[in-house]
């Protein structure tokens, strides 16, 4: 028998080293298949200043005026950015080099996120284990290591704050339900240490300050309120904000801003609750009857007088008190009325249905499941799941950039879920097999109810015979209620339903690994595209012109081209730019949105003004290469008029509402410097590929103006697939043949000579 | 004796222009006693209100037809006349509301306004300006005082009032009143029905938690579900974009289920949202229900039931799924 145990322990053991290693390699798609490279836009930036951190050390970094970046105003970087991500890959580079393992930064950064997706199982396992069982807990690590959503912000290369982030999110929930579930004092210093670490390292810590409170107060309500929960949560509220508060890019946020508010709320609501209970404890009833009759009647006149204040002091903001990201998810249609820079982003969106199952396939027709088995025996640990769960899963349903908040809970229902069922069908299946040695016992229901249910208990399976039961007996007032008695079910109903499982967890493997292997591991830097005997044509375009410009452009040159490319032009040229992905001077941005669709002699002006040299366009009608800079067109022009009320949409729109490029696209929009940057020669260069002169492969017509004359602007560098076309500003216009425009480049020029 | 003929002339004036002129102060009348300031067109109000060479107002004209109307609801006409409505009273409480004047044309009526103005598409509002000659014979409108989906757009469509207001009236000078919706918040009694709403929530939800009702999980469990099964469905993606239930083919037929990877329909997200929450109760009922029915024929017939409903909507879950994004489980081994 003991041999059993321990065989079960080193299985167990074993079964989650493996969920771990499994974790870490499912993400290393990308590097096999492309190469170890840092990918898309932010995670250049995060590379950018944990390279700067690893040079210059802490507190360089901590007071890094950046100013390559939206010139002329610069950016204060260690006041504005979440540094948990940086300071922890900064850590793993120092521990590496003190233990002399000489690896670059690069790769430290690379392998960041794939490294702290294993340990999320690991705190996984430890949230569902500490809610159901370290069966269901198992499932749970299984089913996290490898949902799509999750992989999506977090194969090898992807350095974004998700990357840790959601672990984070999930190591605070852990340690948060331990302390509820075991009231030591150490564990709610713990939880508080990990709530530091999310704050600092995604701002979707508000999610917990919201949900924690929010349970908090569904506790007081079902009448769970104990001792436990006050150990669990009121260091919480008190040091971590404290904590937060110390964290430049939060600072005083933390008990400024509307989003917090809820957490002092559910605080004091606690300290009344056990006051009061405190209270009845000591008074006679009908004591306390009058007592609780005067104090609610002085309560209640006080609370309206202090509610019509906060009223009004919230009402005086325009956002009344939320910043434009929290009233996105509250009011789901805000964004796309008032803030464009918010709506343009396309994980900003709400998702449709299909993303669902593309992101967490089965799981989520589990997850209901999961909802109901909590309910069915409702503990504090349970309650906490369904509500992480809901909360979630509406929010999802706003930005689908919180399906990666949803993930983990998820994958935590489905594995209570998946777990209750397999118990119910092996323990009848268990049962069946020595019943059906004798055949007149069938009718007698078999002894697999509450002691079956112990026995297993005692086995530490580690294979997926999930057993419900505590194991340890845990001092809890409300989970008093004796198991019902199980009956079995029949075996053919078990053997169905268990090959459906099976299938159903053969699927979701095979679509995990098909998530990871060819939707999720772009590096959107370097693209493929297959041929036709099997192999690979590689597009590096980009790579390619920003080596350009950091070989041929001076060190002091500025940068301009839209906002999604200022982090890497930062990164990997090396320039200055006037505008980059971290959007916080809106009318900045629309200043660049504004010369992208003027004329050219206006852009020239602003271009000039800023002291711009280079403008780059990233293009992609030679090659079919969708996500270009003509269809990100419409929201620098939305953007651009949002603060510059000359530019109008319409106007750049045919009088169908379409937006087009061809001979019937609007004259605004064919004039503009984004159209002429982007069309300049393409004619003869599309006939030699297509045969017809100016066709656009991505839009799929002929373009509507194929002569297109640059007077001042002038093209200095097109890639090899020209999806990056980069061109210097003139100090002067050329002569132009059209005399108006002549006129004012001239006037434009004797400016600039007065200038 | 070479006055005379000058001195004539000179009284003939004002009598031709009094001959010529329609009675404004009837026609303001007219469009008081109208329910909306909205003024029917008939023959006899055409020859007598728009006919001449010039008229001291201008005229807007909303066309329509009940045979549209009625089979073809997707141009809200209806809707559409609702805002004309309240861009008429709207200039009617304003300043300047005998310099424009708001009529409809109803094919049933009339069809002369029709010929006249060269309408023979809907929806089509017509301007006519105060100084434009209107005969017997065909009227040149220039395009920019026709509201057509191609000079106004269709982006805002059908359009509001406000629109109404700027294309009519603004552009030409014409001052009007804000526009006043009709709405629940503007009633007197409104305050009342507000507080008496709040008192009986409150007492409703004294009366709820007195008797534990909400201490049941049963509740709190279809709530759970609901939010859930909105969640999945898209349902925020139906709001946000305003998508509709469902569509109408070329052929007429009602359509549920888009087949491209791009745009949902609200019908095809809560059926997906539906299916999930199906799989969901198969599976509790066979893990929760079955196994604690003491008699056997009633646990057996559910847990086939349940076992059938689980793989039966799992089923139907990836055959849609598959019908939606062509998406097939890619097998590398």
């Amino acid at each position: 028998m003991r041999l059993q145990a321990q065989l079960g322990e080193a299985s167990f053991y074993l079964a989650l080293t493996g969920i771990c290693v499994l974790a870490f390699s499912i993400r290393l798609f990308s590097v096999v298949k492309y190469e170890s490279v840092i990918h898309e836009f932010d995670p250049y930036f995060n590379y950018r200043v944990t390279q700067f951190l690893t040079k210059e050390g802490f507190y360089d970094m901590w007071n890094w005026f950046d100013d390559r970046t939206w010139y002329p105003l610069g950016r204060v970087i260690g006041g504005t950015v979440y540094p948990g991500l940086i300071f922890t890959a900064g850590a793993m580079y120092r521990i590496l080099h003190f233990l002399h393992i000489p690896l670059h930064v690069q790769e430290v950064c690379v392998f960041t996120a794939p490294l702290f997706s294993a340990f999320c199982a690991l705190s996984c396992y430890g949230l569902v284990s500490q809610a159901r069982s370290p069966g269901a807990g198992l499932l749970a690590a299984f089913f996290v290591a490898i949902v799509p959503s999750y992989i999506s912000r977090s194969v090898a290369g992807s350095f974004d704050n998700e990357g840790v982030a959601i672990f984070a999110l999930v190591n605070v929930f852990y340690w948060f339900i331990k302390t509820v579930n075991t009231g030591k004092l150490l564990d709610a210093m713990l939880t508080v240490a990990s709530y530091g670490y999310m704050v600092m390292s995604w701002g979707g810590y508000s999610f917990i300050i919201n949900l924690l409170p929010l349970y908090c107060l569904a506790c007081i309500f079902f009448g769970r309120l104990n001792g436990r929960l006050y150990v669990a949560f009121a260091p919480l509220i008190a040091i971590g904000t404290a904590i937060s508060c110390s964290i430049p890019v939060v600072g005083f946020n933390a008990v400024l801003m509307s989003e917090h508010f809820g957490a002092f709320l559910a605080f004091v609501v606690l300290h009344l609750a056990l006051l009061v209970s405190y209270v009845r404890r000591m008074l006679s009833p009908k004591h306390f009857m009058l007592l609780a009759s005067l104090v609610v009647g002085t309560a209640l006149a006080a609370g309206a007088l202090v509610a019509s204040m906060v009223f009004a002091y919230v009402m005086k903001s325009p956002t009344l008190g939320w910043t434009g990201r929290s009233m996105t998810l509250l009011d789901p249609t805000y964004a796309s009325r008032f803030v464009p820079i918010i709506a343009s982003v396309s994980e900003h969106q709400p998702p449709q249905w299909n993303s669902y199952i593309q992101d967490l396939h089965m799981l989520v027709a589990l997850a209901p499941a999961g909802i109901l088995a909590c309910f069915s025996r409702l503990t504090d640990a349970s309650l906490f799941l369904v509500l992480y769960g809901l909360t979630a899963v509406y929010f999802s349903g706003v930005m689908i950039r919180l399906m990666l908040v949803l993930a983990p809970a998820v994958c935590c229902l489905a594995a209570v879920a998946l777990s209750d069922l397999l118990y119910v069908l092996c323990s009848s299946l268990r049962s069946f097999t020595l019943a059906s040695l004798l055949p007149t016992s069938i009718d007698t229901p078999p002894e697999n109810g509450a002691a079956a249910e112990t026995k297993e208990a005692k086995e530490k399976d580690a294979g997926e015979e999930a057993t419900p039961t505590k194991k340890k007996p845990k001092p809890r007032p409300s989970a008093g209620k004796p198991a019902p008695k199980l009956y079995q079910l029949p075996a053919l109903v078990c053997l169905t339903l268990l090959g459906l499982v099976l299938a159903l967890l053969t699927l979701y493997v095979v679509h995990c690994i098909h998530a990871s292997a060819d939707m999720y591991s772009s590096p959107s830097i370097v693209l493929q595209s297959p041929r036709p005997d099997g192999s690979n044509y590689v597009f590096d375009d980009f790579r390619e012109a920003y080596a350009w410009l950091r070989h041929n452009t001076h060190p002091e040159a500025k940068v301009a081209s839209w906002w999604d490319y200022g982090y890497q032009t930062t990164a990997m040229a090396n320039r200055t730019v006037i505008v980059d992905n971290n959007t916080w001077n809106t009318s900045h941005i629309a200043t660049v949105g504004r010369a992208m669709s003027s004329g050219e002699a206006k852009a020239w002006s602003i271009y000039r003004s800023l002291d711009v040299e280079y403008v780059f366009v990233v293009f992609g009608g030679l090659v079919g290469y969708p996500s270009d800079d003509i269809n990100k067109f419409l929201w620098m022009v939305r953007i651009g008029g949002g603060v510059y009320p000359e530019i109008k949409e319409k106007d750049y729109l045919t009088p169908d509402g379409d937006y087009r490029v061809d001979a019937h696209g609007a004259k605004t929009m064919l004039n503009s410097l984004m159209y002429k940057l982007s069309y300049y020669d393409f004619a003869e260069e599309s006939a030699l590929s297509t045969g017809q002169r100016g066709i656009d492969r991505v839009r799929g017509y002929p373009i509507g103006r194929m002569n297109v004359k640059l007077n001042y602007f002038e093209e200095v560098f097109t890639s090899q697939h020209w999806m990056m076309r980069i061109y210097r500003v003139r100090d002067q216009p050329l002569r132009d043949p059209t005399p108006r425009a002549k006129k004012a480049g001239k006037a434009k020029a004797a400016a600039s000579r007065r200038g | 004796m070479r006055g005379l003929p000058l001195a004539l002339l000179v009284l003939l004036v004002p009598v031709l222009g009094a001959l010529a002129t329609p009675d404004v102060e009837e026609l303001a009348a007219i469009r008081d006693g109208s329910r909306d300031r909205v003024i029917g067109l008939t023959d006899d109000l055409l020859s007598r209100f728009l006919m001449g060479r010039k008229r001291p107002y201008a005229v807007a004209i909303f066309f329509t037809a009940a045979s549209v109307v009625e089979s073809n609801p997707n141009l809200h006409l209806e809707d559409l006349r609702a805002e004309f409505g309240l861009a008429a009273r709207a200039v009617a409480q304003g300043p300047d509301a005998d310099k424009l004047f708001f009529f409809e044309a109803a094919l049933e009526t009339s069809q002369r306004p029709f010929a006249m103005l060269q309408v023979n598409a809907l929806p089509a509002v017509v301007r006519i300006s105060p100084d434009t000659a209107v005969t017997q014979a065909t009227v040149e409108i220039p395009k920019s005082d026709k509201m057509l989906p191609e000079t106004v757009g269709t982006r805002d469509y059908p359009w509001p009032a406000e629109t109404f207001l700027d294309f009519l009236a603004a552009r030409h000078g014409v001052a009007a009143a804000p526009v006043d919706r009709p709405s629940i918040y503007k009633s007197p009694l409104f305050p009342v029905f507000v507080l008496g709403g709040v008192l009986a929530v409150a007492y409703l939800a004294y009366q709820v938690y007195a008797r534990g009702l909400l201490r049941h999980t049963l509740p709190w469990a279809v709530v759970s579900l609901a939010v859930f099964w909105f969640s999945t469905s898209g349902g925020m993606y139906n709001i946000i974009r305003g998508v509709p239930f469902f569509t109408r083919d070329r052929n007429g037929n009602l359509q549920f289920f888009l087949t491209s990877r791009r745009g949902q329909l609200g019908a095809e997200g809560f059926m997906l949202g539906s299916l999930y929450i199906l799989v969901a109760l198969s599976l509790a009922l066979v893990t929760y229900v079955a196994p604690r029915i003491a008699s056997r024929v009633g646990r057996e017939a559910l847990s086939y039931l349940g076992a059938g409903l689980a793989f039966f909507s799992l089923y139907q879950t990836f055959i849609l799924w598959t019908a939606k994004t062509g998406y097939k489980h890619v097998f590398y081994f």
